[in-house]
């Protein structure tokens, strides 16, 4: 049994003299949901057309289920459902026959037509089944694509954008679908969208400009970059002594005060060392001196954030501290 | 491979360019036929009838071959192919099979002319099959010329017109030769002619180089469509 | 959806870790970049090297087959009665020279079959060579055979020469053709074997050669005629 379903190692692609992936290292393994984050012209469909063997690399390796792509193409193709940014539909065909046609593609073995409608149903296509491509809505079409991928049950999906041009509410019915499938497949996706990565994947890759300037999981990411941890809390009480009594808790590195939004209450931030959790402390040391804990809150930098400093951290020193001051401070507002 | 060539002859047939295809064939070649035989009476030499016909392939063959790969680059189906575990030979022998099945069938359904050959006269019957097998044959050559000219662009209609351009060429290479008095250069432009060729079919000889030669024009367009996907994915 | 167990035993086949020795062909260096061109070059040279080859056996070997009823592509029965005396004779060796270059004569049919009739006595018997002169370009090549100074020698003429002695023949000689049309009927037997008397003096003394181009039985016709079987044709 393979625990490294993809194993990817300084994987270069070059155009020329210009480097679409440069030097990218990574490995998901199974089960594994990973969403690649990047902005437009990253490298995250150059990487993923590669993986699927439509590209080819200039150096470096690609093993997808232990095997190389190069040496066992075919085996490894099978092993891959692929949706690509555009959905490779024939708009001349139906439903039906082009799910088949896939079927015979992908050189399967199981029963044909409980196969393919299970996919279906899994999909929500069955309705559409006779119809033709051409004359679907964008949704379907969309979903008639992840269908695609699906066919022949292979292991590890990968999809480039699978939400966009979606309504909301499909949307979220697609999010749905992949968190379900997620549960028997591998997937790799690729979004712009920020929220979407925090909504439906375990773990974040961030590649901009072909490197990668992250990879971590979800819940990690924020603490990643910020080294410390924050948390925002309303404490009741005379600002100056609550902030005495708080920079008096042992692991507090900073405390501030931010705001008053309440009659009674201040809104503080209180920043802590890496890996310290004061909250417990917090509570005790409020306690102890009587000033009321209304609220609590952690402050990370949002995926936002983060997104985005990394990104620009090629950028001018400058201009980036300004973005990030200027984020801290929307999200002290709205705390 | 099987599944590509399923799918291809299942769009030649829900889309009109098969009916198309078949259609202006088969009508083209009945009303020609007629003309080089029936109604020259004494004088009809059947020749006359399949060397016409070859013409009729330069505009014919494009209308079958034209959206081969043209259409999959515009539409990106093509990711779907280059993802999945199909050889590129696989892929471009399954599109060419595809379409010449739909030539041959086409060119064997009009066979239905010559019944009236043996009703009125006395045809050979070896020459007939000897002209057929030509046909077969250079019909592979040219929708390997179509598949070829079809990989290298989005547009159909380029696509098209660059199929009707190569295949003038090749039927038309000898035509200069009047002009030519240099030797050397006459016998290679007659040799490239698949027209000249021909003549050698209607002459009544069964030339077995002509047949390699154009078993030799399928073999390198067929090549050359896969060297073309080759180069794209590795660039 | 569970199909573990058909997934399972798909893979079965690959041991984790086993590396399989990439196969030659895949070797990146072959896919793109100087080295395919250079390999797709050279493929396609090749099959032209090869139809080159072939064509030039071919032609000089005559292979092919004779697809016409009335096999006029190849030897009589009595032609090859007829010369076989010759076959081991020293002082014969006869010449067929033909005025124009072999493109030109194997555009029209008779030409052509003159021609083919040559090159095949030139495979069968050692002691016939056939040669082509240019007597457009290179008028005085013809003044040899020019018995006035009135004649001219024509680019479908055939001259056939034994040592000294030569015969020109207009094309009409070889077949029997309608005075008024000009059209050709059939070739004559008895015309296409001219009987060639050549003097040979060797040793003083004379030998009258007989040479039979060719000599047709009876039903060895070309004839366009097969479709109407009450024109009698011209044997």
């Amino acid at each position: 049994m393979q625990t490294q379903m993809i194993h990817i190692d300084h994987l270069v692609k070059r155009y020329g003299s210009k480097y679409a992936v440069n030097d990218i290292s990574f490995t998901v393994g199974e089960g594994e949901i990973v969403g690649f984050l990047g902005p437009n012209g990253a490298g995250k469909s150059t990487t993923m057309n590669i993986i699927t063997g439509y590209l080819s690399y200039t150096s470096g390796t690609v093993e997808v289920g232990g095997l190389d792509i190069i040496d066992y193409a075919y085996e490894v193709k099978k092993m891959i459902g692929y949706l690509p940014e555009q959905p490779p539909l024939y708009n001349d065909m139906t439903v039906e026959d082009y799910l088949n046609f896939v079927y015979d593609l992908k050189k399967c073995t199981f029963n044909r037509k409980k196969h393919l409608m299970e996919i279906c149903e899994v999909v929500r296509i069955a309705d559409v089944y006779k119809r033709v491509i051409g004359h679907l809505s964008k949704g379907y079409r969309q979903r008639v694509g992840i269908a695609q991928a699906l066919v022949g049950n292979p292991k590890i999906l990968i999809l480039d954008e699978p939400t966009i041009g979606l309504d909301p509410r499909q949307i979220v019915e697609v999010r749905n679908l992949i968190r379900t499938l997620g549960l028997d497949h591998t997937i790799i996706l690729s979004t712009h969208i920020l929220s979407e990565v925090q909504a439906v994947c375990d773990r974040v890759i961030i590649i901009s400009r072909g490197k990668i300037v992250a990879d971590k999981r979800t819940e990690d990411i924020a603490t990643a970059v910020e080294g410390n941890r924050r948390i925002s809390a309303k404490i009741c009480g005379p600002q100056k002594e609550v902030l005495q009594t708080l920079r008096a808790i042992t692991g507090v590195v900073s405390a501030e005060a931010v705001g008053q939004h309440d009659a009674d209450s201040i809104t503080y931030i209180i920043e802590s060392q890496q890996g310290v959790d004061i909250r417990k402390p917090l509570f005790s040391a409020l306690a102890k001196s009587n000033y009321p804990l209304i609220g609590l809150e952690p402050v990370g930098m949002g995926l936002e954030d983060v997104f985005l400093s990394l990104v620009d951290a090629k950028e001018p020193a400058t201009k980036s501290r300004r973005k990030t001051v200027s984020r801290r401070s929307s999200t002290e507002v709205k705390e | 491979m099987l599944a590509i060539y399923k799918r291809e002859m299942l769009s030649y047939f829900t889309s009109p360019i098969g009916y198309v295809f078949m259609g202006v064939f088969l009508a083209v070649s009945g009303f020609i036929f007629s003309l080089a035989t029936l109604q020259q009476g004494v004088d009809s030499d059947v020749g006359t009838y399949f060397t016409i016909m070859l013409f009729v392939f330069v505009v014919v063959i494009p209308l079958l071959t034209m959206k081969s790969f043209s259409e999959e680059r515009r539409s990106r189906t093509e990711q779907l192919l280059l993802t999945s575990p199909v050889s590129l030979f696989g892929m471009v022998f399954g599109k060419f099979l595809a379409a010449y099945t739909m030539f041959a069938i086409t060119y064997i359904a009009s066979c239905f002319n010559y019944i009236a050959l043996y009703k009125f006269g006395n045809p050979n019957t070896g020459q007939l099959v000897g002209y057929s097998i030509a046909i077969l044959l250079i019909g592979a050559a040219f929708v390997s010329v179509g598949i070829f000219i079809s990989s290298l662009t989005e547009n159909q209609i380029i696509a098209a017109i660059g199929t009707i351009a190569v295949i003038l060429i090749f039927l038309l290479a000898s035509f200069l030769n009047q002009y030519i008095d240099v030797y050397a250069i006459r016998a290679v432009l007659s040799w490239i002619s698949v027209y000249s060729r021909f003549g050698n079919f209607t002459h009544g000889v069964f030339d077995f180089n002509a047949v390699l030669y154009y078993f030799s024009i399928s073999g390198v367009f067929l090549f050359l469509t896969v060297r073309i996907y080759e180069k794209r994915r590795w660039e | 959806m569970n199909y573990e167990a058909e997934n399972a035993a798909s893979s079965a086949a690959y041991i984790p870790g086993a590396k399989k020795k990439r196969s030659f062909w895949k070797n990146p260096k072959f896919k793109f970049g100087a080295t395919a061109t250079a390999l797709t070059i050279s493929f396609v040279a090749l099959v032209i090297i090869i139809n080159v080859i072939f064509s030039a056996l071919a032609t000089s070997y005559l292979w092919y087959i004779d697809m016409t009823k009335e096999k006029m592509y190849t030897i009589s029965e009595s032609t090859l009665m007829l010369l076989d005396p010759y076959r081991n004779n020293e002082n014969v060796n006869i010449r067929i020279i033909f005025c124009q270059d072999p493109d030109k004569l194997e555009q029209s049919l008779e030409t052509k079959l003159v021609h083919n009739m040559a090159l095949q006595y030139e495979q069968e018997f050692d002691f016939v060579k056939v040669e082509y002169i240019d007597i457009v370009k290179h008028p005085s090549l013809a003044d040899p055979y020019r018995t006035t100074s009135e004649t001219n020698v024509k680019t479908t003429d055939v001259i056939i020469e034994n040592g000294s002695d030569f015969r020109k023949f207009a094309l009409e000689a070889f077949y029997t053709f309608s005075s008024n049309t000009g059209e050709v009927f059939a070739l004559t037997p008895s015309i296409k074997s001219p009987r060639q008397s050549c003097s040979l003096s060797a040793t003083g003394q004379s030998r009258t050669l007989q040479l039979a181009m060719a000599s047709r039985s009876k039903d060895r016709k070309f004839t366009r005629c097969s479709k109407t079987p009450d024109l009698t044709c011209a044997r």
